[in-house]
């Protein structure tokens, strides 16, 4: 073999690897085009025909550290749901609060006798789960509980969705039922708007999926409604090795054989962050978590079983499509700039047929979820509108629609680009998704200051919010590389949700 | 989101029949998860013949 040969071979190894890095790009699409195809599957494979008319009595644990600006009305409006008020028990669990937070729960079980109860932490600060635990010790030690419901301090229950929650459990083979928790801030801003859509997309949409599907990923920390026989299944308590203690309670009670339903019809309302800072330190939390509950479950990635659906290919493929994103997004911008420099006709074809797959996802993903949610997504439409970011859309537009932007625009101008100047368009563009990410992080660090007030929602607009998310994670996986300390960090809440 | 369910006569103690005309109602609404699958892979279709007829 002489050299020019083995450069032959070797160019044809570098393009397979290339051409396997944008197929990695790829994947993320397929899953949600696949996902939200099987939305529609629900209209038939639901739990609607299981569930029956079902009020068991249900113990609502609320953990609270310094709730005293929420909790009363939080308490009154649990007081005024829908529901039995005999077949409803409240055990605030206070976190060692500093604030009035006592004194407001003393007097709300004053007025609720045998309905409100005060539970005092003295130390606190050790995280949600340990104080879940310690109200849901005291509500195991009789057999008054049947129900247990899991909930924060300032989330409003929509009066009719408990009882919503509650006839899935008439069937036995369901351990546990989450709600639709809706963003409901009173005063949204861009930020608010773009996480409204995002629970949008993966609560009334994706979730619906995961019940035709079999396997939900993470029941809602805010609504968590377990079956006394689940709870006990699991283990009596909530996990507290990990910052994703949701969805490891979510895993075990599937692993253990039972159901996990999704309500879409049980609302329950939450503020959600305001700031991109607040945002990157909740969203990390959850990451950094999900990373936990990967390692943690390696052994039913992909391995189907009899009891549980949690390791069917399908189910396996969301979850790492969600978790490796980022990677993906950036083995996909290397392979396509790879097979540019190698003056590969390949580039342009993969570049196309990934993002015009790409788009035609977003716009059927879209396009469903604003049907789902009409009276919120009309409040968000211009999140609607540019979810994917202004950029992303403008690179869909060039696959979709070629020649419109690079030749018919310009020459609108009586200008032609140079093929120079298409060479470094085209590999801006390549390169694009992965900058994006990096347009998300600049974002957060400007965010307080006197331009970033400005600026940092201009560029969420601009990279989207999808990157915004994917930088996050991205940041998990340097945090967790690190070893960085993994700690509790309670996202704020001021009160500003509204029913 | 629409929910057509009535109000219920007392609504802590609504009785079983509301209850499980509700979960009738509420099972019956899924339904239109379908026509609404097929206007967002209308939208889908729109593009793509666009495309087609002036792009292609």
């Amino acid at each position: 073999m002489n050299a020019d040969d083995l450069f032959a071979v070797l160019g044809g190894i570098l393009a397979v690897i290339l051409l396997v890095f944008v197929g990695t790009g790829a994947i993320p699409v397929v899953s949600a085009a696949y996902t939200f195809l099987a939305i529609p599957v629900h209209a038939v494979v639901n739990h609607y025909r299981k569930a029956a008319p079902y009020t068991p009595r249900v113990a609502i644990v609320i953990p609270a550290w310094n709730e005293g600006a929420v909790i009363g009305a939080s308490i009154d409006r649990l007081m005024a749901l829908e529901y039995p008020l005999e077949s409803l028990r409240l055990y605030v669990v206070d976190d060692a609060s500093t604030d009035d937070t006592p004194d407001v729960v003393r007097r709300k079980a004053k007025q609720y006798p045998g309905n409100v109860f005060h539970l005092r932490r003295e130390k606190g600060g050790e995280g949600k789960a340990h104080t879940l635990n310690h109200g849901i010790r005291v509500v195991l030690e009789d057999d008054w509980m049947q129900a247990l419901l899991v909930m924060d301090a300032d989330v409003i229950y929509t009066p009719n969705s408990l009882r919503r929650m509650t006839r899935h459990l008439a069937d036995p083979a369901v351990g546990a039922v989450s709600a639709y928790i809706r963003e409901g801030s009173k005063d949204k801003n861009y930020l608010t708007r773009f996480i409204a859509l995002e629970y949008v997309l993966s609560q009334p949409a994706a979730r619906r999926a995961q019940n035709v599907l079999g396997a939900q990923a993470c029941l809602a920390g805010g609504a968590q409604l377990h079956s006394r026989e689940n709870l006990l299944a699991i283990g009596g308590q909530i996990d507290t090795s990990s910052l994703a203690e949701d969805t490891i309670t979510t895993f075990e009670t599937q692993l253990k054989g039972r159901t996990v339903v999704f309500e879409p019809l049980a609302v329950v309302l939450a503020e959600e962050p305001g700031s991109i800072d607040a945002l990157w330190k909740q969203r990390l939390r959850w990451a950094r978590g999900n990373v936990t509950v990967t390692s943690r479950y390696r052994n039913i990635w992909f391995r189907p079983s009899k009891d549980h659906k949690l390791g069917t290919i399908s189910f396996g493929i969301v979850w790492f499509s969600l978790w490796l994103l980022p990677i993906a997004m950036v083995l996909s911008s290397i392979g396509l700039v790879g097979l540019l420099l190698l003056q590969s006709d390949l580039a342009t074809v993969l570049f196309r047929a990934l993002w015009i797959t790409a788009a035609c996802t977003f716009t059927f993903t879209l396009a469903l979820a604003v049907q789902l949610d009409g009276e919120l997504t009309r409040k968000t439409w211009r999140e609607v509108l540019t979810f994917p970011g202004i950029i992303s859309m403008l690179v869909m537009l060039t696959a979709f629609f070629p020649g419109l932007l690079l030749e018919w625009l310009p020459s609108l101008f009586g200008a032609q680009l140079t093929e120079t100047g298409l060479f470094w368009i085209t590999l801006s563009i390549y390169i694009w998704i992965s900058v994006s990410m990096l347009g998300a992080w600049l974002a957060r660090r400007i965010e307080k200051t006197r331009v970033g007030r400005v600026l940092s929602p201009a560029l969420i607009y601009l990279v989207g919010y999808g990157s915004l998310l994917c930088a996050i994670t991205f940041d998990s996986y340097i945090k967790e590389l690190r070893h960085a300390e993994a700690k509790w960090d309670k996202t704020e809440k001021t009160g500003r949700v509204t029913a | 989101m629409i929910d057509h369910t009535p109000p219920a006569g007392d609504p802590r103690h609504p009785g079983d029949a509301f209850l499980q005309a509700e979960i009738d109602e509420n099972r019956a609404g899924e339904r239109a998860l379908v026509p609404k699958t097929v206007i967002a892979i209308a939208f889908v279709v729109l593009l793509v013949v666009v495309r087609e007829l002036f792009f292609a």
